[in-house]
């Protein structure tokens, strides 16, 4: 309630397009170029502000609250529309920010590809107003777009790592160059970041990972991870006899899309619950997990449910190995999981997808209307660095104590 | 003295040498009730004192008295209980009781045997450090009942009885290897649970036993991998040991940064260890370094006893009721 | 007589194998109220009579559901009460005759052993004090009174079991101070009666996981806030996220075993040892019925794998005929994540809890089947 209460006096200004929605990226920016600086307090208002717009169409039904303990995260409201879109979002970016918030577009590294990409289209498009100049207001323009994207969804690491390199090479763009150079010049930019930082990254990591695949292994893995699924795919194709344990989880079950393209390419697979872990970990010799983002305190930033996975390996010395990508890698430090999160469509946990309701004993179809329940999701947790083995980037295999000598050597 | 010519600790070398499979504390209460059946005692008080005296002789002859102070005390407390009673009454009854326990120590053995033997699952990898008879009882035995597991023991330098072990094991068919005592980190992974004797329990659970086996258990524990101890009750002792240098067996010689030669002085006995032939550079090494080491209850999983299978806190239980 | 006998557990049988009683609880009663009467109305002699008579039936009850514990737990504690009710008769006899035991001539026992109740065996030292171990178990002599003694003190023992979860919960503000964050997995009657006594007079909140695939958490949660208690439903995946912000864990179990150890809801352990890390104190909320005194030998016979089609059923695909699913329904808790257990004898620490299984077994009736 205190959330959508203080989110109404910023209604006019959200409708108010142009001049408060350039004021927005401006908070934006700094944080994005100076991530130290960039606490949780000030992510959440940018948050917030843009969740001024998201509340303004649907009215608020029976709003639920959330329990104070996570008052400081952000709620979303579902379903998601894009009928509260400023004028000044692309199509394409439109219709991209719903595929973010209905999660069809999921995963730090396809959101941030579906993102560039939409970049590319848009800077394709776009057209200098006159008596500016490209350099100082595409960023602006850009600005619009990405803060329509936040409002669908919290931003993805990948997706501000990669805003800040287009950001950069827009600001270092020279002055007198004709603007069609000047757009050709960004999409190359752009097209150079996809290959570098990602196609070869990933490339190099497969090779590096295939180091770690020996016969007779049997590798467990949690979630979905386009990474280890590309791994395992190269390992098994390379002829190396191995097993792999599918751990998943409600309500997202991203587990079963891992498992379904494995089990398609002829991998021997078992699939549980993360609830089963504690048994099937016995079993396992390996874990393999991708991961959101890295931190610069070494621990993951990662889908919920990763650290109970790395826990219970570590705690049977099972060696824990994390793909990453080192455009994952951020400044950000976090201790705990709950200061800085991500929440989830709380119906999911009352009802399947299909809306039929999961437990027709304990039915919490209805737990809008029942008092002192709440239902709460939490995207992300924190994987602590103690439970880590090793890290294999691009650039090698790493301990995750050196993630920040990462950071410095390879900045973006 | 009427019975001077009776040497206490020669009389339980005698019983230790007799019996193979005896161990220490029941060849102290033999030895005891062989003094009490020679002594001569006119009044109680005195008898007492006699029979104290004679514990106090034998527990300080041996090198390694652990084991030993264990039968001891439990055959004083014995005596202190019967105080009140004639002396003659007192010496008969005793005798009876102390040749009725050495009857039925060696039953111990097997019933522990019984009790542990579930915990030794087919397909498994067991570690055992050293050689101690009721393990090696507890393992034939699961082996005659057709279990089948592997074993990897120690070669507990320097006194080498892992080889004894193993031998005993192939003996019985069981596959066995000995490893160093210092590659118990590597193997350490490819174990199940591990397995030792003991030659004390301690008041809190917490374990005297053959050198080596304090490390042993640190590594189980960084491992997460069970470790059992296997004792007879006889062997819980009233002792409580802070650390290493609080034992009773720990003695200024012992490592210390002297000469070497300044601490070449024969101990006492080192026979006691069953041990085999040493030859001469391990034997100095043997001199100057500790036979024993203490395990804190908290390195411990369980305690296979013949009074069933004990967390290590169930053992003060029994110490507390035993000396109450 | 005994075909009637024979009926009844022939009925309970085959209520336990179709799992028509289900709740530890409810088998627990019914099982001891089927002793009770087995007791009763059979005819028997002396007490060994009845303890292979007991022993004999509470063996076709185990192997109606042998990975249930509760049943051989009940069969084991009237096993346990016939010994000391003979006992204590017995030595009532012996004394009131003047005769005392021929073992002891000089030293009766009871001067040696004060402290000792002369049937517990396995929880004296090595007897080389004491003369009673020498004597074989011997329930062969009659004694007068014995049904009758017996009867009154099972119906004890099923009045204890009747109260047993007021006894728990009574306890709940020793453990629930105001403002508290509790997180809970799975439904457990015992936890939430725990749960609701302390809400009558603090305010905490409580997390539940949800524990897919059964979503017994639904349950609890759906119980929990209609007492009024404001209660969060989690997904499994976020426990680890969620204890950050808890105070403490409260558990139920199906069973504790002689270690500490628990066979719980699969989940639980995930739960332990994530308040391990977070340094959270975790108490086990239990009747003292479900303590066996078996160790966990093997920790995968004691997991109960059930159908995996609530995890992942054949309509998602035809890949997932080449996919071992796995489900545990429940599996093993080391003990060493567990700081608490609650019973209806009071609070225990795990390292105390085999002088429990001293007091309400006897060593001998450990392996039920066996024998």
């Amino acid at each position: 309630m205190s959330n959508s209460a203080s989110s109404s006096p910023r209604l006019p200004s959200a409708s108010n397009t142009p001049k408060p929605k350039a004021k927005a990226p401006k908070s934006e920016k700094p944080a994005k170029q100076a991530p130290k600086n960039a606490g949780p307090g000030k992510a959440a208002k940018v948050n917030n502000a843009s969740k001024g717009g998201a509340a303004s169409s649907s009215s608020t039904p029976a709003a639920k609250k959330i329990s104070p303990l996570f008052a400081h995260l952000e709620e979303r409201e579902y379903p998601a529309t894009t009928a509260q879109a400023p004028s000044g979002v692309h199509p394409c970016v439109r219709s991209l920010g719903l595929q973010f918030a209905e999660l069809k577009i999921c995963g730090s590294t396809a959101r941030c590809l579906a993102m560039l990409n939409a970049f590319k289209q848009v800077i394709e498009d776009y057209q200098t107003p006159s008596q500016t100049t490209l350099c100082r207001h595409l960023p602006t323009y850009l600005s619009i777009q990405i803060s329509y994207l936040v409002s669908m969804r919290p931003m993805a690491v990948t997706m501000g790592n990669a805003i800040r390199f287009l950001k950069y090479h827009i600001s270092i763009l020279d002055i007198d160059l004709p603007e069609s150079d000047a757009k050709g010049q960004l999409i190359e930019k752009i097209d150079e970041f996809i290959r570098d930082r990602i196609t070869a990254a990933d490339r190099l990591i497969v090779q590096y990972g295939l180091q770690k695949i020996q016969d007779g292994d049997v590798v467990l893995t949690y979630a979905c991870s386009s990474i280890v699924k590309t791994l395992l795919i190269a390992a098994h194709q390379a002829g190396i006899q191995f097993r792999v344990i599918v751990i998943d989880s409600r309500p997202l079950l991203e587990g079963l899309k891992l498992l379904r393209d494995l089990a398609t390419a002829g991998l021997a697979c078992t699939y549980a619950y993360i609830n089963s872990i504690s048994s099937t970990m016995k079993e396992a010799t390996k874990v393999f997990l991708g991961t959101h983002a890295v931190l610069a305190n070494g621990a993951l930033f990662s889908r919920a449910g990763t650290a109970l996975v790395a826990m219970t390996a570590h705690r049977r010395n099972i060696p824990v190995i994390v793909f990453s990508e080192i455009y994952k890698f951020t400044e950000r430090v976090q201790l705990d999981s709950v200061v800085m999160n991500e929440l989830g469509d709380p119906h999911d946990l009352a009802a399947h997808k299909d809306g039929s309701p999961i437990d027709p004993a304990a039915s919490l179809t209805n737990w809008k209307s029942v008092n002192n329940l709440n239902l709460l999701t939490l995207m992300y947790d924190v994987t602590p660095t103690e439970y880590l083995s090793m890290a294999i980037t691009e650039v090698g295999m790493i301990p995750f104590t050196s993630v920040p000598v990462v950071l410095r050597e390879y900045r973006l | 003295m009427a019975h001077e010519e009776f040497s206490i600790y020669q009389s339980y070398q005698e019983f230790l040498q007799s019996d193979p499979d005896m161990s220490m504390p029941v060849a102290a209460v033999q030895s005891l009730v062989e003094f009490i059946r020679q002594s001569q005692a006119s009044t109680m008080s005195e008898f007492v004192v006699m029979v104290r005296d004679a514990a106090q002789v034998l527990k300080s002859s041996a090198r390694n008295s652990v084991s030993l102070a264990a039968g001891c005390d439990l055959f004083m407390q014995a005596v202190t209980r019967m105080a009140d009673a004639n002396v003659e009454e007192c010496r008969q009854n005793l005798i009876n009781r102390g040749t009725k326990f050495v009857e039925k120590a060696a039953s111990c053995r097997e019933s522990i045997a019984e009790l542990g033997e579930p915990f030794i699952r087919d397909d498994s990898t067991i570690l055992v450090h050293s050689y101690s008879r009721v393990v090696m009882t507890l393992l034939l035995r699961a082996a005659a009942h057709n279990r089948r597991f592997r074993v990897y023991v120690t070669e507990a330098r320097p006194i080498n009885s892992g080889y004894r072990t193993a031998a005993q094991l192939r003996q019985a068919g069981i596959p066995c290897t000995v490893v160093l005592d210092c590659a118990v980190g590597y193997i350490m992974e490819e174990v199940d649970f591990v397995l030792v004797g003991a030659e004390g329990v301690v008041e809190n659970g917490g374990l005297i036993n053959q050198i080596g086996s304090y490390q042993i258990s640190i590594v189980a524990k960084a491992a997460r991998k069970p470790f059992y101890a296997v004792a007879e009750s006889y062997k819980f002792v009233r002792l409580f040991p802070l650390n290493q240098f609080d034992l009773p067996t720990h003695t200024a010689q012992i490592l210390s940064f002297d000469s070497p030669q300044s601490v070449a002085s024969p101990s006492p006995s080192l026979s006691d260890t069953n041990s085999m032939e040493l030859d001469g550079a391990a034997l100095d090494l043997a001199k100057t370094n500790p036979e024993v080491d203490y395990t804190p209850p908290s390195f411990i999983t369980l305690l296979f006893t013949d009074l069933g299978v004990l967390t290590p806190s169930g053992v003060s239980d029994e110490l507390i009721k035993l000396y109450y | 007589m005994v075909k009637d006998v024979n009926f009844l557990v022939e009925d309970l049988v085959a209520k336990l194998k179709r799992r028509q009683i289900t709740g530890s609880y409810t088998i627990a009663l019914e099982t001891a109220k089927l002793l009770r009467q087995i007791i009763s109305v059979t005819r028997w002699s002396t007490a060994g009579a009845l303890i292979d008579r007991i022993k004999q039936e509470g063996c076709r009850l185990v192997a109606a559901q042998p990975k249930d514990v509760v049943v051989a737990n009940i069969v084991r504690r009237v096993l346990h009460i016939i010994r000391e009710v003979y006992t204590e008769n017995r030595d009532a006899v012996d004394e009131d005759d003047g005769t005392i035991l021929a073992a002891a001539p000089v030293a009766p026992q009871a001067l040696l052993q004060p402290q000792q109740p002369s049937f517990s065996i396995h929880s004296s030292m090595f007897p080389l004090l004491g003369d009673h171990a020498d004597l074989p178990a011997d329930y062969t002599r009659p004694v007068h009174n014995l049904k009758s003694e017996i009867i009154q003190e099972i119906q004890e023992y099923i009045e204890e079991l009747e109260n047993m979860y007021s006894n728990v919960s009574s306890q709940a503000m020793d453990h629930i101070h105001s403002n508290e964050v509790i997180m809970t997995c799975g439904y457990s009657k015992t936890v939430e009666s725990f749960l609701k006594f302390a809400a009558k007079k603090r305010k905490f909140k409580v997390i539940v996981a949800e524990c897919a695939p059964t979503f017994q958490g639904h349950q609890t949660a759906l119980a929990l806030t209609a007492a009024g208690i404001d209660t969060t439903v989690i997904p499994d995946a976020s426990v680890f996220a969620m204890m950050a912000r808890v105070n403490k864990v409260i558990l139920g179990t199906s069973a504790i075993l002689a270690n500490g150890g628990l066979i719980a809801l699969s989940g639980t352990q995930t739960m332990v040892e994530a308040a391990k890390h977070h340094s959270i104190p975790v108490i086990v909320c239990a009747g003292l019925f479900k303590l066996s005194p078996v160790f966990p030998f093997d920790e995968e016979s004691l997991s109960t794998e059930v159908s995996p089609d609530s995890v992942l059923d054949f309509t998602k695909g035809h890949f997932i005929s080449e996919v071992e699913v796995i489900n545990p329904f429940s599996s093993y808790v080391d003990p060493s994540f567990i700081d608490l257990f609650i019973t209806n004898l009071g609070g225990h620490p795990p390292s105390y809890l085999y002088r429990l299984l001293n007091e309400n077994y006897d060593a001998e009736d450990t392996y039920l089947l066996k024998s």
